[in-house]
């Protein structure tokens, strides 16, 4: 009979005597899970099979033909049949059972347990049945325990509460050691028996080395290896997107790029935030005992540090944006490709985009921000420019020979037929303009003075040009000031009430006549202004609200670095002029100031700025005026100039609008001297460059007058035009020659007398045809045969004087030039020996010394001075 | 108006400039005075001269730099001031009345 297979029903169902087969269900899925197909029943074991009152839970039951049931026995043993065990055979040992268990667990703890106890049976199964649970979950078997996790469970909850707490004596037994990996170690114990044997072998291993390079005996050569079998495995991915890139690199291009950043930039980013994160960490744990702040995270830092970088590369890229921005609108209007984003297109797709272009007008797109770096380069083009504009004044100015480029041009335009090109006939027209020029000069030998060009701006029209003043170091740079001091005359013209105008203080110079190199604005109008001659940056003013400034020229903007606003001692009105004074090593250069409230203040800057009166200007009562009938008013006087003269460190002179003029010390309060001889406000004195001796001084009473102060209290003669009825606001010497001068007039008009020559008249006279705006400055330049002029108007005239008896003669033989001409000029001057032969000269022109043009017109001359 | 913008209006107008052209030395024009395509054939043409002249001047030393570079044609005159990543180029007619 053949062994027939039976499969029992499920476990509910109570089994008959006459085993059914039925269908195993849920255990499929383990038995896929282990891997074996077929039919996967459960074998629920069991181990008797005679008790038919029992639940057979076996499903598969094998019987042989003669009803002897052979069904293999289970292997392993869930919970639930343990305990049927237990309830169906207590007389069975369950240590079979057990033993049978640990067997296939060795490390599973065996509970030991005694008979009759079904708690502890239970309690031990529940312990077995749980490592059963575990093996189950490695085994891969045929046998799918669904049933295991729930049979604990169910067993947990019969378990009594008194048998909690029992006692469960565990026995712990210890596997063999088995080895999972090893690896053997190369090194020797030095006292190790086979020592030597190894040493032995460890030579001759290095020898063998040796050996081997270049011997005949070993040849190297190449060995194939195992390919192992390889698999190809396809992803998909988003596309990566492509930027075409190019430009033209040289080797200076990465010179200079490395020069710039040594460092590439991730490292820069990496060296960043690391530091970021020291400071964060130092501060956190500055406080004693505390941890870092959970609150605050590290992070945080980075995602500061990281997006002060992204607003950095965003601002870049804005730029980069509004430039894209600006070369997509060129696409649009050329209707060429919309190129790639990147702001670097190759130049072939950008030039044939450019050629379908349509002739729009270029807009610049508002939100284009021009970078500073570029603003060297418009000062550099803009003084091209003006070259271009102005090359032949600045060469006249410069006293360089002048060039003749036209003839070139005369050429070629005889050679060229047909159309002129606009150029060369303008070469033309300026050729011819030229000659006639020449023509109407009425002698080019004659000292004459050239319009070059006028420093004016927009910025200064209608301002009243006050004082000017060179620079040491750079002889271009003339420093001007802006500022109104006529207040009456000035009400009455415009007929609105005075309103103190802020004041400007503008560095011109010849390379930039259309704009100034710096423009300094003060709060109120600037009187007068003079360049420190130690230290050249600085600069001090005087304004009409009697604040004395001094800027330093090396810092930007218009702050001051030193003014007396805030001082007590200030001065109270207008501060007619500013001179720094240089009275050796041990008190340095101070500035000393007059003003309109009758106070000569000497200011020093060694500790902040400090100052010391030095003269209050008294009304002093005139000696040559016996009916003077005015009581003694005590009220100072206003004093309007103040000059040093030339190798005097302690005295100076100054002029007030008494018509007086003040010889003074610096270490005195008093006036040591007066000097009478105007009858109206002497606005300017000025001491005679290389003759100490001798000042000049202007004066509203339309004269300007030269005094020996050393002498005498009363002038030597007076300078003054036929026709001036008007006062002369500004005098000065020239700086190359000791017998010229310089004044400007109320009427507009500029004069330039020299000594020698004659002292009625001036040799150069410019006068504005109709009446122009008065003068109010005129300056020599000290490097070059330029004057300058300033009127009411903020204009400032160049000119270049020509043919100026300007001799290359020491400062000795200036000095004597002068005194030779001013005693020519001035009989008082003269010794009673040259007197003498002065006379004789004269009864006897033609015997003794011939015929001499100079002393006839002394003689005429004798009558005219004052 | 920030001191660039002032010193780019006063280039404009100075007497007998026709053009004022930033562009970078890709050919890339950044602002124009001009019309779009004057300014590109300007702005092409030049920036390729401007970096041959620039590489001469660093060839021959490489701590050295060019810093204005002028052409003058019988028309007119081209000022050319390279920077680092820009150059300004100015057209100017100086003869012009």
């Amino acid at each position: 009979m053949q062994p027939t297979l039976k499969v029992p029903s499920g476990a509910k169902v109570p089994a008959t005597s006459s085993k059914k087969l039925p269908v195993a269900t849920g255990t499929m899925k383990n038995a896929t899970a282990s891997g074996k197909q077929g039919i996967s029943k459960k074998t629920k074991g069991k181990l008797s099979t005679t008790k038919t009152n029992q639940t057979d839970e076996r499903e598969i039951i094998i019987e042989d033909g003669h009803q002897y049931d052979v069904t293999p026995e289970p292997l392993i043993f869930t919970a639930e049949e343990v305990k049927q065990e237990k309830k169906d055979e207590s007389e069975k040992s369950s240590a079979k059972v057990a033993s049978s268990t640990s067997e296939k667990k060795e490390e599973a703890p065996v509970g030991s347990f005694s008979r009759g106890d079904k708690s502890d049976a239970a309690m031990s199964s529940v312990l077995k049945s749980s490592d059963q649970s575990e093996v189950y979950s490695e085994v891969s078997d045929d046998t799918g325990k669904e049933r295991v996790t729930e049979a604990p469970k169910e067993e947990a909850k019969g378990i009594p509460d008194e048998d909690l707490d029992k006692f469960i004596d565990i026995d712990l037994k210890e596997t063999e050691t088995f080895t999972v990996f090893w690896i053997p170690s190369i090194a020797v114990s030095a006292k190790a028996d086979n020592k030597e044997e190894l040493d032995k072998i460890n030579a001759s291993y290095k020898n063998l080395l040796k050996e081997k390079i270049g011997s005949d005996n070993f040849k190297s050569r190449p060995s194939q290896t195992l390919n192992l079998m390889q698999k190809n495995k396809d992803i998909v991915t988003e596309t990566i997107k492509k930027h075409e890139f190019e430009c033209d690199v040289t080797n200076w291009m990465l010179h200079d790029s490395f020069l710039e950043n040594p460092k590439p930039s991730h490292e820069l980013v990496a060296n960043m935030f690391e530091q970021e994160v020291k400071a964060s960490l130092t501060d956190q744990l500055k406080n004693k005992g505390t941890l870092l702040d959970p609150e605050k995270s590290l992070t945080d830092t980075y995602h500061s540090v990281s997006v002060s970088q992204s607003q950095i590369t965003n601002k870049e890229k804005e730029t980069t944006n509004s430039k894209v921005k600006s070369s997509k609108r060129i696409d649009k209007s050329s209707h060429s490709v919309h190129s790639s984003s990147s702001v670097t297109q190759s130049k072939h797709s950008q030039g044939s985009g450019k050629q379908e272009a349509e002739v729009t007008p270029f807009k610049a797109p508002e939100n284009i921000i021009l970078p500073d770096s570029l603003l060297t380069k418009f000062n550099i083009v803009e003084r091209i420019l003006t070259q271009n504009r102005y090359l032949e004044q600045q060469i006249l100015y410069r006293n360089y020979p002048t060039v003749e480029f036209q003839k070139v041009v005369e050429e070629e335009k005889q050679q060229e037929k047909g159309a002129l090109s606009r150029f060369a006939m303008l070469q033309v027209k300026k050729e011819s303009e030229k000659k006639e020029e020449v023509k109407d000069d009425i002698d080019k030998d004659s000292p004459h003075m050239i319009d070059l060009f006028k420093y004016t701006c927009s910025e200064v029209t209608d301002r009243l040009v006050s004082c000017a003043d060179w620079n040491g170091p750079n002889p271009d740079l003339l420093a001007v000031s802006y500022g109104e001091y006529n207040f009456l005359a000035e009400k009455a013209q415009s007929g609105k009430p005075y309103l103190d105008k802020p004041g400007l203080l503008l560095f011109w110079t010849l390379k930039s006549p259309k704009f100034p190199e710096r423009i300094i604005r003060a709060p109120s109008g600037i009187v007068s202004c003079h360049f420190s001659k130690k230290n050249p940056w600085l600069i001090a003013t005087g304004s009409c609200d009697g604040v004395v400034s001094i800027y330093d020229l090396r810092k930007k903007g218009d702050k001051p670095a030193a003014e007396s606003s805030q001082m007590i001692e200030k001065h109270i009105d207008t501060v007619w002029e500013v001179k720094w004074h240089d009275q050796g090593s041990e008190h340095g250069e101070n500035l000393i100031s007059i003003s309109s409230d009758g106070r000569i203040v000497e200011w020093s800057i060694k500790k902040g700025l400090e100052c010391r009166d030095l003269l209050n200007l008294k009304k002093p009562t005139n000696p040559n005026q016996k009916d003077d009938k005015e009581a003694a008013v005590f009220r100072n006087s206003v004093g309007f100039s103040l000059d040093f003269p030339k190798d005097q460190y302690m005295l100076y002179l100054a002029s007030t609008e008494e018509g007086t003029i003040h010889k003074c010390s610096l270490s005195y309060n008093d006036e040591l001297d007066t000097y009478w001889g105007h009858s109206g406000p002497v606005y300017k004195v000025r001491c005679s460059p290389f003759w100490s001796n001798i000042m000049l001084t202007c004066s509203a009473d339309w004269t300007v007058q030269v005094w020996d102060w050393r002498r005498d209290e009363s002038p030597l003669f007076a300078c003054r035009s036929q026709d001036l009825n008007d006062a002369v606001n500004d005098i000065e010497w020239s700086p190359h020659s000791s017998t010229i001068f310089s004044n400007v007039c109320d009427d507009g008009r500029v004069e330039l007398w020299d000594l020698s020559v004659s002292n009625i008249g001036p040799i150069i006279t410019k006068k504005p045809e109709q009446r122009g705006s008065p003068g109010t400055m005129v300056r020599f330049c000290q490097e070059f045969p330029v004057l300058v002029t300033g009127n009411s108007q903020g204009v400032v005239d160049v000119y270049r004087l020509k043919n100026l008896n300007q001799e290359l003669l020491t400062k000795d033989e200036h000095k004597k030039r002068l005194e030779k001409a001013l005693k020519n000029l001035n009989q008082e001057l003269l010794t009673k020996d040259e007197h003498k032969k002065r006379l004789e000269k004269a009864v006897y022109p033609i015997e003794r010394s011939g015929y001499h043009k100079g002393e006839d017109e002394e003689e005429e001359m004798e009558g005219v001075v004052d | 108006m920030s001191e660039i913008e002032e010193a780019f209006m006063r280039i404009k107008t100075h007497k007998g400039v026709k053009g004022i052209i930033i562009s970078n030395y890709a050919g890339i024009s950044v602002k124009s005075t001009m019309s779009s395509s004057d300014t590109a054939k300007y702005a092409g043409l030049i920036s390729s001269l401007t970096l041959t002249a620039r590489s001469i001047v660093k060839e021959l030393d490489s701590q050295n730099d060019l810093v204005f570079l002028r052409v003058r044609s019988r028309k007119y005159e081209i000022m050319i001031a390279p920077d680092h990543e820009y150059i300004l180029i100015v057209i100017q007619n100086p003869d012009e009345e």
